[in-house]
């Protein structure tokens, strides 16, 4: 408990922690900037065209947002300290290293599950407030928990995996730069699969397990034009799980040998 | 106490700890002695348990470091105290440091006060001179209260009061009855800081001795010193 303490302490008084939640914050406002438009749209619009109008679920904008900023944070939270050196007066108060990676696993874990459920929660209250009674899909009724809450295991994941290829490579700029292609590029490129692969790879990137998680097939929540999810919501937690377990398993063999 | 027997580091073929086997015992000052390039930083990395020894042990108080459940209450370490993160003031880098050992913020405001940083305490890292920072570090091996101190060319980089500031403190904390291991590839340093000498020379044991026996023959210690190191380097070319 000692050493999550010292983690908490070193969290927040890093300065990168306030700077991503000031971007997740400000996102959050951005889907109320949206939510405005969507609704000044709407309230401008006809009948027929008044029928048209849908909006991906805006939520979705602060949790991918909160996933990147995470992911980050999980990084620099080891290879920040390889880099200046502050590693040995860490493992110098701590050595026992797999106490040092639980240790910072765990702060991760507690602020990514509840800054993953507040950028939702935040973004669904607000957005749903601008939109009113608007008939507008997604908005015409009422949101479920579990899409909400699931935004807390998917950032808390993302943090792990930083963490671990942070452990791993001990670079800052390796571990943003490949959990940026497994946030952006990879999402992407399975989408441009050729069936049956589209569906198969996007049923488990990244981006994607928290629907899955929450009980949720894209491809009927929002269109065709999604890849479907083929996880239950059992399959999810499991992989997400796994991912988190393949990266941290070589990084902590990494973390314990110098 | 700390004990080392026989402890080697080769880091490929650079063999930077060479069978190092000595004791630094409580109630003076010892000095670590060597050129730069020695061995003195890997062996006091190797005592903390931050580099595996290929051969040999080191002990603190008869037990390994990593064995320690609290160590920084047994050993404080100061080994660069530039290792900060910039943005965290010293005050919360030292509560992480002590929370990582139980140690509350109570003692945190102590030590930043022995060591005179109280007024710095909530400034960033980044602000410091290097002599806050030397300060810090000091404060932040004291945490504990521990019966052992290390500390790696402390007084390097630092004005002539800061130096004497440290001279005093490393005495004052050896006659509180510690054991206190500061290293230094500065003979004239050593001389003025420490009783007991640990010369090392490309990692091997050149000398364990004390400073009143090196000058007795009327040598000066600079003429000693070299006269010590001299015989490690034709070692060394022998290899
Ligand atoms: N991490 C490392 N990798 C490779 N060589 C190292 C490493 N650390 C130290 N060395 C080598 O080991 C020898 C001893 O270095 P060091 O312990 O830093 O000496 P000192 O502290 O006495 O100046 C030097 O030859 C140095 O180049
Ligand atoms: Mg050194």
């Amino acid at each position: 408990m000692n050493a999550v303490h010292a983690e908490w302490i070193k969290f927040r008084t890093t300065r990168a922690t306030w700077i991503g939640l000031a971007a997740i914050a400000a996102t959050v406002a951005g889907t109320g900037a949206l939510a405005l438009y969507v609704a000044s749209m709407y309230d401008g619009a006809d009948a027929t065209r008044r029928a048209t109008i849908a909006v991906a679920p805006l939520e979705e904008m602060a949790l991918f947002v909160a996933q990147l900023v995470f992911a980050v944070l999980g990084a620099l939270s080891l290879t920040a300290e390889y880099r200046s050196g502050l590693v040995r007066t860490t493992f110098t108060a701590v050595p026992r290293r797999w106490a040092v990676l639980a240790a910072k696993a765990a702060v991760l874990t507690a602020a990514g599950l509840l800054t993953g459920v507040a950028a939702m929660a935040a973004a669904r209250g607000l957005t749903g407030a601008i939109i009113g009674d608007r008939p507008i899909p997604e908005y015409d009724e009422p949101v479920r928990l579990a899409d909400l809450l699931v935004g807390g295991p998917s950032v808390a994941m993302f943090a792990l995996i930083g963490l671990g290829l942070g452990a791993l490579t001990r670079s800052a700029v390796a571990t943003i730069g490949t959990v940026f292609a497994l946030w952006y590029i990879v999402p992407i490129v399975a989408m441009n699969l050729p069936a049956p692969w589209d569906d198969r790879i996007s049923s488990i990137v990244l981006t994607r397990l928290h629907t899955e998680l929450a009980g949720v097939d894209p491809a009927v929540k929002y269109g065709d034009h999604m890849p479907s999810a083929l996880l239950s919501p059992w399959a999810a937690a499991a992989v997400m799980t796994g991912y988190v377990l393949l990266v941290n398993l070589p990084g902590y063999l990494r973390a314990r040998r110098d | 106490m700390i004990e080392t027997r026989s402890l080697t580091k080769r880091y490929g073929r650079v063999t930077a700890v060479d069978e190092l086997s000595f004791t630094v015992a409580p109630g003076h000052v010892t000095g670590f002695l060597g050129p730069n390039g020695a061995g003195k930083s890997t062996t006091m990395r190797m005592i903390l348990g931050l580099d595996r020894p290929d051969g040999g042990e080191a002990l603190v108080d008869g037990r390994r470091y990593t064995a320690i459940r609290r160590p920084a209450h047994v050993l404080g370490a100061l080994l660069d105290a530039t290792a900060l993160q910039p943005g965290r003031s010293g005050r919360a880098h030292l509560r992480a440091v002590a929370a990582a050992n139980g140690i509350g913020a109570a003692r945190v405001a102590e030590v930043l006060d022995r060591v005179g940083l109280t007024g710095a305490a909530r400034r960033p890292a980044s602000a410091y001179s290097l002599g806050m920072k030397q300060r810090l570090g000091i404060a932040q091996a004291l945490l504990g209260d521990p019966g052992v101190l290390m500390f790696d060319e402390p007084v390097n980089g630092l004005d002539p009061e800061g130096v004497r500031w440290i001279r005093g403190l490393l005495r004052d904390l050896a006659a509180e009855g510690r054991t206190v291991l500061v290293s230094s590839h500065l003979m004239t340093e050593m001389a003025l800081t420490a009783e007991r000498l640990l010369v090392i020379g490309r990692g091997k044991l050149i000398a364990d001795t004390t400073v009143a026996a090196l000058t007795a023959g009327g040598e000066s210690l600079e003429d000693a010193y070299f006269r010590l190191t001299e015989t490690s380097v034709e070692y060394g070319g022998t290899r």
